[in-house]
């Protein structure tokens, strides 16, 4: 308590201290060829390199003593502008950024400012650059966005081909996915292969894997924060692409010139139309296929110096069709995600930034099967309304102060159902809806107390209330003085970093982290039919405790960056079904009692060594982890390896420069085999065999490798017209990797065995998917 | 969804190899496959769990039957007497290779223990020096309307035809339903030669388990499809009185299938253990679920012991029958 005092009388008076005759440079900072806002951007004063960096949405503000200023406006890829300023007053200074052609030559792995990671009081985070992650070996032609971050120390896949993002430990319902502030609930296209992200209209990825700032919340694990691309406010701009798998297209341009721009992005996947003409009309699956598209589209208007409006969506389906005229059943399985964000961005003056989002998200799945006159419809899903404002103050450039507050109405249809059996109709009385109300606010201060120590201190207040059945408005009206499950949480965010010398420094930080919703999953994939669940009286809040400590050393000239990061994180009120539950019983007004609640703990070592300059860049990352979970009423109340902990995991991805048309990449990875739960005993009732299942991810499969090599050509730009191909050869050397292990009941003879013959064999097959597949993409801008 | 999966995956599928895992070592257990129903004495098989991997034949098929055990049922009555019964075993002859099992009942048609809708029933097996429990209620069991043969019109074979039925569900309680089904009389030509043989189900197969959650207190056309021979999701239909031709040129008649239905209701537990393992037969080696046990309801073993609130219905496989009356079955019908 003493110790927070001294800081909060520290904090006061150095916001006094520096509030003396100083003055402030702020504006935004954005793309000349595009009027792209640009995020990331580092702006420092020459001599003593105090500085700040562009937030979310390009701004920035930077108080100094009165006095004569070069100030240098930086950011990679593009050409460094240093101006001279006399400052006696606070400036307003809006920044166009050209492209350096030279740099952008040697391929860069990031955006920051090049000694960031050894400065900044952040860590456990990443940022990914979307025009960089273009240039890796990908699967089918398919660049993706989450399949990259994969490749960071920490993150971990969830098998062959998943777009899973499983951090320090945690499972995929703990990551905070968002795209423009709105948040995503299912991340992934075909089952997981694909993610839900269109790599053509996204401008920023931020990843944060620890030391959570007291902004986010909601999740245990991890962030991340996608920004989509503005749209060119300058000229008007088609990209496309034309894969294997799927095609892609983005138009954008100015709708009032340098005042107002939109984009417009889609993508669909054309196997089902390209098979059609080879499915004849009387084949008894004629009818059967499947396909995803997407659509993200946003638009922004400058109101005026102080004021901008976003407006941004994305929409996204999968669709599943199955039918086979020979036993009458057709199955239709439509799922996906829908997202709008509106965004006011509003400069009370130079040093106070503040935007207001009203967010609206929904993921909802459905699963309708028929079979002759009979009618079976399952359907799930979750919505949310979603309000925030959040501010960013930096009265002097020691402080980067950030304070908020944030609502959101969550809808839950936990999984409802209807049928029909010829013209009787089965319908609940009505569809089971849960309602919650999920609250936060929340103060930051990134705070440099020396040249030496920096701390990041931060409070989040979070709360939720389930009103179960009870909707916002019969809540309103009817119930108000209802005891309803209320959960009320402090989470202290705290991080530190101490620069023993420009190049090397120590970090260390502590979260709390509460989360109230839940995914309920029978699967070992992420799958369209997982469940999202509230925090009820039955199911309490999940929590989330990580330390973390770091040493991060930056080599010549910051070519080389290199980090050593320690974490431990433990876990409560974790949940998982119940043994025997099937997803099905979680329907209508039974989902609360179908879990069981336990504890995790997850900790490790990521080492990470990243070339930045330079025609060859690309990192080799490194975990050493161990993860494991304890439920009383799991695995005879033993501890056991949750199913994604991965003792190794290696990634080294590579990428030269060839020459101006050419440019080489490749990754390599190796992770210790998933752990997976087999059977170990076997019995008959009713003259079939059943299976037991007596130890909970008690084996491992081999380990996975791959190594992928990729080659992207740019031809010559003629005129306006700039086209690429990008050559991806995936798993070179055709590994054989496990990705899943089923057991055939046999005969001798090799035949499927049968109890009633007296004679099975059982047997274990491992099967493999994704040999060796080379794909080409073509990639178009003009 | 899992199917659909699989026919995606079936696209990219490089390969598949044969294995060699070594798995820790199983412990014995008790399997229950017990039940007492409405009007007739209780029955149990009693047989042992293997290793995963241990192979199976006849004869090691034959000797996880537990012949040697204690087995006794009780209950108790609204005045707070006990009844109850030391079942005897009896060896019941079987098909190829099993020839025989045992089954713990009384077939001594004394009547002295016969189950009742309503009453809870308690299960005792001693083996080995272990002591295995249990408990379940025979709940009242609820008549299909009617029942009535009706012509597969998706089955290109003539021949094919539907068993459908008529229900209405108890609005007033949340029940749990189980259906079986039994083909007492089937005949098929044997392959490649120009014969009829008589192939009739040896026991009940399980059509479906669950609760009315979905049609509590509705009244609805339903239909029972016939299960596949060997488990799996029942999607069959059934036979009327039609002719096949050998090669050459005779023609050969084949009688109508002759079908048992049996309808119960049965209380919670049961239904889960019978859910799960309908589910399970279903989707046997799903990659992608979590491992799935059978939910027993026996304590200190597997397997399940249910209460049949049942009724039963035969149905001859004859175009236009309809049937609004039950069938009284003997009790070696019943328990296979």
């Amino acid at each position: 308590m003493r110790l927070l005092f001294s800081l909060a009388l520290s904090v006061f008076f150095s916001v006094a201290m520096f509030g003396q005759n100083q003055f402030t440079i702020s504006g935004y900072v954005q793309d000349n060829a595009s009027g792209e806002n640009l995020i990331g951007v580092s702006i420092y004063e020459k001599e003593s390199f105090k500085g700040t960096a562009s937030n979310q949405y390009g701004f920035y503000s930077l108080t100094l003593d009165e006095g004569n200023y070069k100030i240098i406006y930086s950011f990679i890829g593009f050409k460094n502008i240093t101006k001279e300023i006399n400052l006696n007053k606070n400036i307003r200074l809006n920044i166009s950024l050209d492209s350096d052609a030279i740099l952008t030559e040697e391929i860069t792995i990031t955006g920051e400012k090049l000694d960031k990671n050894i400065s900044s009081s952040d860590m456990s985070q990443a940022k990914i650059e979307v025009q960089n992650i273009k240039q890796l070996p990908v699967i089918l032609g398919e660049v993706d966005v989450l399949k990259s971050a994969q490749l960071l120390p920490g993150i971990q896949s969830g098998g062959e081909g998943n777009s899973g993002l499983y951090v320090r430990g945690g499972g995929p319902d703990q990551n905070l996915i968002l795209l423009d502030e709105a948040v995503v609930y299912n991340a992934a296209h075909l089952f997981g292969f694909f993610s839900v992200f269109n790599a053509d209209a996204i401008k920023d990825i931020n990843i944060i894997k620890g030391g959570m700032p007291a902004e986010y919340g909601g999740r245990l694990s991890s962030v991340l924060d996608i920004t989509m691309k503005d749209g060119n406010n300058k000229k008007y701009e088609v990209d496309g692409g034309i894969g294997l798998l799927s095609s892609r297209l983005t138009l954008q341009g100015p709708v009032q010139k340098e005042k107002s721009s939109f984009i417009i992005s889609g993508r669909r996947t054309y196997v089902d139309v390209l098979s059609k003409p080879f499915m004849p009309e009387d084949n008894a699956f004629s009818g059967s296929g499947y396909y995803f598209y997407d659509l993200t589209t946003k638009i922004n208007y400058r109101i005026s110096d102080k004021d901008r409006l976003y407006l941004s969506g994305y929409f996204g389906r999968d669709v599943f069709n199955f039918s086979n005229s020979e036993n009458g059943i057709g199955i239709e399985i439509p799922w996906g995600n829908a997202t709008t964000s509106l965004r006011w961005n509003h400069l009370f003056n130079d040093k106070l930034f503040m935007n207001t989002s009203l967010i609206f998200s929904d993921y909802r799945f459905e699963f309708n099967i028929a079979q002759q006159e009979f009618e079976l419809k399952i359907f799930s899903g979750i919505n949310d309304w979603n309000t925030k404002v959040d501010f960013l103050y930096q009265p002097n450039q020691r402080h980067t102060i950030k304070f908020g507050t944030n609502y959101t109405y969550h809808e839950f249809t936990p999984g409802n159902a209807s049928g029909r059996s010829g013209e009787v109709v089965f319908e609940p009385d009505e569809i089971y809806k849960q309602y919650s109300n999920e609250g936060a606010i929340y103060f930051s201060d990134d705070f440099e107390v020396s040249d030496i120590l920096k701390i990041h201190a931060g409070l989040r207040y979070s709360s939720f209330q389930h009103s179960g059945y009870i909707s916002f408005r019969d809540y309103i009206r009817n119930d108000f003085n209802r005891n309803d499950d209320n959960y009320r949480n402090i989470e202290p965010r705290l991080s530190f970093r101490y620069k023993i010398n420009p190049t090397t420094s120590v970090k260390g930080a502590y979260t709390q982290n509460y989360q109230y919703i839940h995914l309920a999953s029978t699967s070992s994939v992420s799958l369209p039919t997982d469940l999202w669940v509230p925090s009820s009286a039955v199911i309490e809040p999940k929590f989330s405790e990580q330390f973390a400590l770091g040493f991060f050393k930056n080599l010549q000239d910051n070519m080389y960056e290199t980090s050593i990061e320690t974490y431990y994180k433990d876990m409560t009120n974790l949940i998982e079904y119940k043994e025997g539950v099937l997803p099905e019983d979680n329907t209508n007004s039974s989902s609360d009692n179908a879990f069981v609640f336990g504890t995790g703990e997850s900790y490790g070592a990521e080492f990470l060594v990243k070339k930045n300059k330079g025609k060859t860049t690309g990192w080799i990352g490194y975990t050493i982890s161990k993860t494991t979970r304890y439920f009383d009423e799991v695995n005879n109340g033993e501890p056991f390896p949750a199913k994604y902990d991965r003792r190794h995991d290696l990634s080294i991805t590579a990428t030269h420069k060839l020459s101006k048309s050419w440019t080489l990449s490749s990754v390599f990875v190796y992770a210790t085999g998933n752990s997976i739960t087999l059977p170990t005993e076997r019995y008959t009732i009713g003259g079939n065999v059943y299976t037991e299942f007596t130890s909970r991810n008690g084996y491992r499969m081999k380990p996975y490798h791959r190594l992928d090599i990729g080659a992207t050509y740019t031809p010559k730009k003629r005129k306006r017209f700039q086209s690429s191909w990008n050559f991806s050869i995936y798993n070179v050397y055709s590994r054989k990797n496990p990705y899943f292990i089923y057991f055939a009941l046999e005969s001798p003879e090799g035949e499927t065995g049968n109890i009633q013959n007296g004679n099975i064999t059982p047997k274990a097959y491992q099967v493999s998917i994704f040999p060796i597949l080379p794909s080409v993409t073509w990639n178009f801008n003009f | 969804m899992r199917n659909c999966i699989f026919l995606f995956l079936a696209i990219f599928i490089s390969c598949q190899e044969e294995i060699t895992l070594e798995l820790p070592q199983s412990q014995e257990k008790v399997v229950v496959e017990g039940a007492i129903e409405n009007g007739f004495p209780p029955y149990i098989i009693l047989s042992k769990n293997q290793g995963y991997f241990e192979p199976i034949d006849s004869n090691t098929y034959q000797n996880l039957f537990i012949k040697d055990a204690e087995v006794k049922v009780w209950t108790y009555n609204d005045d707070g007497s006990k009844d109850s019964i030391i079942l005897e075993e009896y060896t019941i002859p079987a098909p190829p290779p099993l020839n025989q099992f045992s089954v713990y009942t009384d077939l001594s048609g004394s009547g002295q223990f016969i189950g009742e809708e309503g009453k809870t029933y308690f299960l005792e097996v001693i083996y080995n020096d272990e002591i295995i429990t249990s408990q379940t209620i025979i709940p009242f069991s609820t008549p299909l309307d009617s029942l009535w043969v009706e012509k597969d019109t998706l089955a290109e074979e003539e021949y094919k035809y539907e068993i459908r039925g008529w229900f209405t569900d108890n609005g007033s309680i949340q029940n749990n339903i189980l259906v079986r089904s039994k083909m007492i009389q089937h005949y098929e030509k044997e392959e490649d030669k120009c014969n009829i043989i008589s192939k009739p189900d040896f026991s009940f197969k399980l059509l479906d388990a669950g609760s009315d959650i979905l049609f509590n207190g509705t009244s609805f056309e339903t239909f029972f499809p016939k299960p596949p021979e060997n488990g799996g999701f029942p999607n069959g239909s059934y036979n009327i009185t039609h002719t096949k031709e050998c090669d050459d040129g005779t023609v050969l008649t084949l009688q109508n299938d002759i079908v048992l239905i049996k309808f119960c209701q049965i209380d919670e537990p049961s239904m889960k253990f019978w859910r799960g393992l309908s589910r399970a037969s279903a989707s046997g080696g799903n990659p992608f679920s979590e491992p799935l046990n059978l939910v027993s309801n026996i304590d200190g073993g597997l397997g399940v012991w249910t209460g049949y609130g049942a009724i039963y219905y035969k149905v001859p496989v004859v175009q236009d029958t309809v049937i609004f009356e039950p069938f009284t079955p003997q009790i070696t019908d019943i328990f296979k």
